[in-house]
Order: structure tokens, then sequence, then C-alpha cells
């Protein structure tokens, strides 16, 4: 090993080394990792999307309170989704779904070690400062509430915390990249207990990327304009064979089979709102869908983890129900 | 100052090398192992999540992701837990962990930070000896970062290496096994610092010698974690370290498996797993 320190320049140009020593050596411990200062950048494109990497193969689980976030991290949740009221509950209660209050948000930051995540309105950039500010660690710009802006998504690029975003179709995510979304979900239909709109999500957009992977450039622009997406988005998702983004499934996700299910369907990992705590047994069924995202390709350890889990969430049928649906069809609020 | 290479032990020409698959970014991990290129080897890069997966490795790579989980998993997979422990303290077998997985290196009583419920403390599975981290010591993700530095010991020295920081843990302290210690990034002290010891570096013991390989600077380096904690006294000199080695162990709490570069993974498969100078 090298005995001289090697020097490269930092992004304020003072030299520094990979043995700790800096010059002039008047900086304090601490003061710059991640605020963008002298040492470290922070808020980039690469460390948004990373942590989304670090939460792929896991669950992201909602909570309403202190109690159900331990519930969830004992599970072996990979984040919190904290809530004041799930999806579920939003269809009940009807009326306006709004960012939960900051308190409510911050003491389950302060219960549980994992990442914690909350929801703003579409387009209501006020709730994603405020979110910021309080140091969350992803924002989900949700179709769960209420659209705050019916023709704009929030500008995504200027904010150092990471933002998650739902999606129906190629187009739609790759929409929702190019406004600078790190992580990408199915819209589904949440609150439904209903699986069948994640299923017809994620499977578009498998679809969409099997074609765009076998198409040559000429054709590719066509199809970035039929999917009113951003050419480069689309090109380099051909190349990959899948979002340049994590993509997880959300929306309507009960029981470890249909977690599974959308695992085998492409998905990095999973989201499920209201299907644990309106379940019998929610500890028990968190902990039954963590192992089945981790075996979803193990019918035998399925089949043990979904034995004697007690009551699911009785559910609402999408089909059954149509465009009647208690609460409306969330999928269609954002395109 | 070079570390003695690792007991030579026979390995096949063909590695198996296992990423832990339990949750977090394993497939990156096994991508960058297909890149490699060794010479006189080949290398089969597998998805860990069984027993019987884990039997047919050589070495172990254990992945960022949520230590939590990743251990939860592992206690929930019928005799997983036991077999990783055990593979994972073997000197003989080569094991790195990066971020979450240099949280399950530490000591069985090493982990320290994060919101603790008595009686069910995180317990390390004792990869590297004497090392105890403090969990999400860098912060929330408003506080994750990268930084370009360069690491001497990686093919094309001179090209820094991107490392990024995820809600990344750090050294809360790493004790020095007696005569066990050399710190190859401290070019100002090339003598061993345990100055009771003056030949502290022992070469007929390599499997525990240790080694910083990365050392981020001061202003870089996390706030001190309270004095007060089960974990007695942070070590302030030991929070900035960032990459260590001791014999076939590993770790290092950035993300080389995101940063487009494999120079890391080539380092640790040449040095590690086939014992090379």
């Amino acid at each position: 090993m090298s005995s001289e320190p090697t020097v490269v320049p930092s992004s304020n140009g003072l030299p520094v080394t990979a043995n700790g020593t800096l010059t002039p050596n008047v900086i304090q411990r601490g003061v710059s990792a991640g605020q963008g200062g002298s040492g470290g950048a922070g808020g980039t494109f690469g460390v948004k999307t990373g942590l989304a990497q670090m939460l792929k193969g896991g669950v992201i689980m909602d909570v309403m309170n202190v109690e159900q976030a331990r519930i969830a991290e004992e599970a072996g949740a990979s984040a919190v989704m904290a809530l004041e009221r799930i999806p579920a509950n939003i269809r009940r209660d009807g009326g306006v779904a709004r960012m939960s209050d900051p308190g409510m948000i911050k003491k389950i930051m302060e219960a549980v070690s994992i990442p914690v995540m909350a929801k703003v309105r579409i387009g209501h950039t006020v709730e994603a400062q405020i979110l910021q500010s309080i140091g969350v660690d992803y924002i989900d710009e949700s179709e769960v509430l209420t659209m705050a802006d019916d023709q704009h998504h929030i500008g995504k690029h200027a904010y150092k915390v990471p933002f998650v975003c739902g999606c129906k179709n190629l187009g739609e995510a790759l929409r929702r990249i190019s406004e600078g979304a790190a992580m990408i979900r199915t819209k589904g239909e949440a609150g439904t207990g209903d699986v069948v709109e994640a299923v017809r999500h994620q499977r578009a957009v498998m679809s969409d990327i099997r074609r765009a992977a076998a198409m040559s450039d000429d054709e590719l622009y066509a199809f970035a304009k039929e999917l009113s997406a951003p050419y480069h988005l689309l090109k380099e998702t051909a190349r990959l064979k899948r979002l340049p983004v994590v993509s997880f499934a959300a929306g309507g996700v009960a029981t470890p089979a249909d977690a599974a299910l959308m695992m085998q369907l492409g998905c990095d990992g999973v989201f499920v709102g209201s299907g644990i705590f309106l379940s019998g047994d929610p500890a028990k069924r968190a902990r039954a869908i963590v192992q089945a995202v981790t075996h979803y390709n193990n019918p035998a350890v399925l089949a043990e983890v979904s034995t004697d889990l007690g009551e699911a969430m009785v559910g609402i049928s999408v089909a059954g129900e149509g465009e009647k649906i208690l609460g409306g069809r969330l999928a269609g609020r954002g395109n | 100052m070079t570390i003695p290479a690792v007991d030579s032990i026979e390995m096949p020409e063909v590695l198996t090398i296992g990423v832990l698959a339990l949750q977090g970014a394993f497939i990156e991990h096994i991508h960058y192992l297909q890149r490699l290129d060794i010479q006189g080897h080949r290398i089969n890069a597998i998805a860990v999540r069984t027993k019987p997966e884990l039997e047919s490795c050589q070495a172990l790579i254990i992945p960022g992701g949520e230590s939590t989980t990743i251990q939860l998993v592992a206690a929930h997979t019928p005799g997983l837990l036991e077999a990783l422990q055990a593979f994972v303290r073997d000197p003989k077998r080569p094991v790195w962990g990066t971020c979450a997985g240099m949280i399950l290196m530490a000591e069985s009583d090493g982990i320290g930070g994060g919101k603790v419920i008595k009686g069910r403390e995180a317990r390390g599975w004792g990869g590297i000896k004497g090392l105890k981290v403090w969990r999400n010591l860098y912060g929330t993700q408003l506080e994750s970062f990268e930084i370009g530095l360069i690491i001497p010991g990686l093919s094309n020295p001179s090209k820094p290496f991107n490392l990024i920081f995820i809600r990344a843990p750090a050294v809360h302290s790493l004790t020095r096994p007696p005569g066990t210690w050399q710190d190859s990034s401290d070019s100002s002290n090339p003598t061993p610092v345990d100055s009771s010891n003056p030949t502290s570096v022992d070469s007929s013991n390599p499997s525990t010698s240790t080694e910083t390989l990365c050392t981020l600077p001061i202003e870089c380096q996390p706030p001190a974690p309270p004095s007060d904690s089960p974990l007695g006294a942070p070590n302030i000199d030991d929070l900035g370290k960032v990459m260590i080695r001791q014999g076939r162990k590993m770790v290092t709490s950035f993300h080389p498996e995101l940063s487009g570069d494999v120079r890391i993974h080539e380092y640790w498969v040449k040095k590690c797993v086939l014992g090379r100078l």
C-alpha cells in the first residue's frame, strides 16, 4: 500500500485524501456529510435511487401509529409508510384526504430504525416541502390522497428527499421518472384488497418494456411519442429491459400469495397498505408477507407461511363494484 | 506496508460465490461478480436464500438492505441463521459485508444505535473480531451522500472510487487484539498505534490481522455516538473508517455495488477469496 497520501480534488477544490487528512485542517467532523458541502454530495440522483435499491426484496407497510410501526419493524418491514388513515379508511370516510399531521409522522420516525415514508397529494409542493423539512426518508406523491393539482405533478428533481410515484403503464412511469421520481410503484387500486389492478398495471409496464426492447431506434422514437414519454428514458429502459429505477407493487396486496405473485411478475418489492392492519392477526400476516417476498419462487415456503394466518381484510371487488366503488377509482388520479 | 497473504487455501477453478439474497441490493453484487475477469478462475455467482445454497459456496457477500429485515428473514428460514453465523465466524471462509452487511459482521454484542426494544437487541454474527458498529450514525436519507476518494490497493489506484453512503452505519470502535494491528491508510504513522507492542503486525496469524483500507476525510465523518451506551465509549479515531479487512473478512459501510466500478469486488476476490498478495 502506498505510504504517501494520494490527493484528489474534492468538490470545492480542497485536497482530500483517503487517509482522512485534509488541508487546511479547520473543518469539523460531520459538518458537511450529506449537506452537499465541501466533502460529500447529498441529494444526488444516485443517492436518491440508492435508498430504493436497499429497499428491494422487502415489504413497505402502511402504519397509522407508533404501535403499528413497531409491529411492522419487528415483523421485518424494510420501511414503513406513516399515514393517519390507511386507504380502506379513506374510502370509508370520503371527503378530502391530505398529508398527515407532521407531529404524528415525527413520532413514528422516533419509534423505528427503518426508513419512514409519508404521502403528499399529487402536485402539492408545499406538503412536500414540509415533509422534507421534518426529515422523512421518502415521499410518496400519491393518488390515494385527493389531488391538489390536476395538471401538474411536483418537480421532484428540486428536492433532496427522494420520491416514489404510482403508475398504470410504462408511459406514466417514465413521465414520473422524468419529473425526478427515484422509485416507481404500480397504482393498483388501494384500499380494496383486490390485487387485480396491480397485476394489470405491472403486466402493462412489463409488456411495453418487452416491446420496446425489441425495437429499432426509429421505432423507439415513434413509440416514445405514442407513450408520451421522453425518448432518452425509453431508450434506457429498452437497453436495461426493465425500468431504470426500482419498481414496487402497490394497491390491493392482501396475502403472502398476492405479494409473491407481484414479485413473479417482475416487481422489486411490495407495498402493503390496508391489508395488514385490517386483518385478523397483523403481526403474523406481516411476517408471512415478508417471508413470501424473499421466497417468492419457493411454493413450499409460500404454503407454509400462508397457513393459519387468520382472516384477511374483507376487501372490495373492483370488477364487482365497477365505477360505483366506494371512494371512487383512485388509479385514475394523475396521469 | 502490505498485509500478509491469508493462509493459502486451494480454491477450485470455478469459484462459487454466494450473495445473501434475503432482502436488499443483492442482484447488483451478482452482476458485478459476473463482470470480473480473474486469471485462472471462473466465478459462479449465486443468490443464497437457503442453507443448502449457502453450503454450496466458497465465499459469501452480505449485501446492503435493512439489517433488521435480513436478520429476521434468516431467523425464520429453517437452519439458515445458524449456518450463516458459523460461515461468517469461520476464519477460513471469505466474507464481505456492505452497509447492512457490515452491521451483521459486527461482534455479537457490537451493534448500537437504532431504536431498540429491551430484550430484542440486534446481535452481530461476529465476522470481524473487535468490531462494534452504530446503525444509521450518518443520519436519515437527507444526510446520505457520495464522495470520490482514492483507495490505495485497488487496481488503477490513481482513479478515485465513488463511495455512496445511504443511511450508513459507522464503526463505533475497532478494538485491537494484541499483536494484530496495522493501518495502511494511516500514512503519517506507519508504525503500529499500540506502542506497548512494537511488533504488532503478526504475520504468523494473518487471519486476524486488521487493516483499514479507507478512511473518510474528517468533515464527512459522522458525529460521535453517545458514550453511555451498552457498547461503551466510542473510539473517535475509528468513526471515519469505512473499509476494513481482517484476514478473509472485509466490511464497507458504503455501497461499491452502486458505484458502477468493480474494483472493490476485484480486490476482495483477489485478496480475501484467493489470498493473493
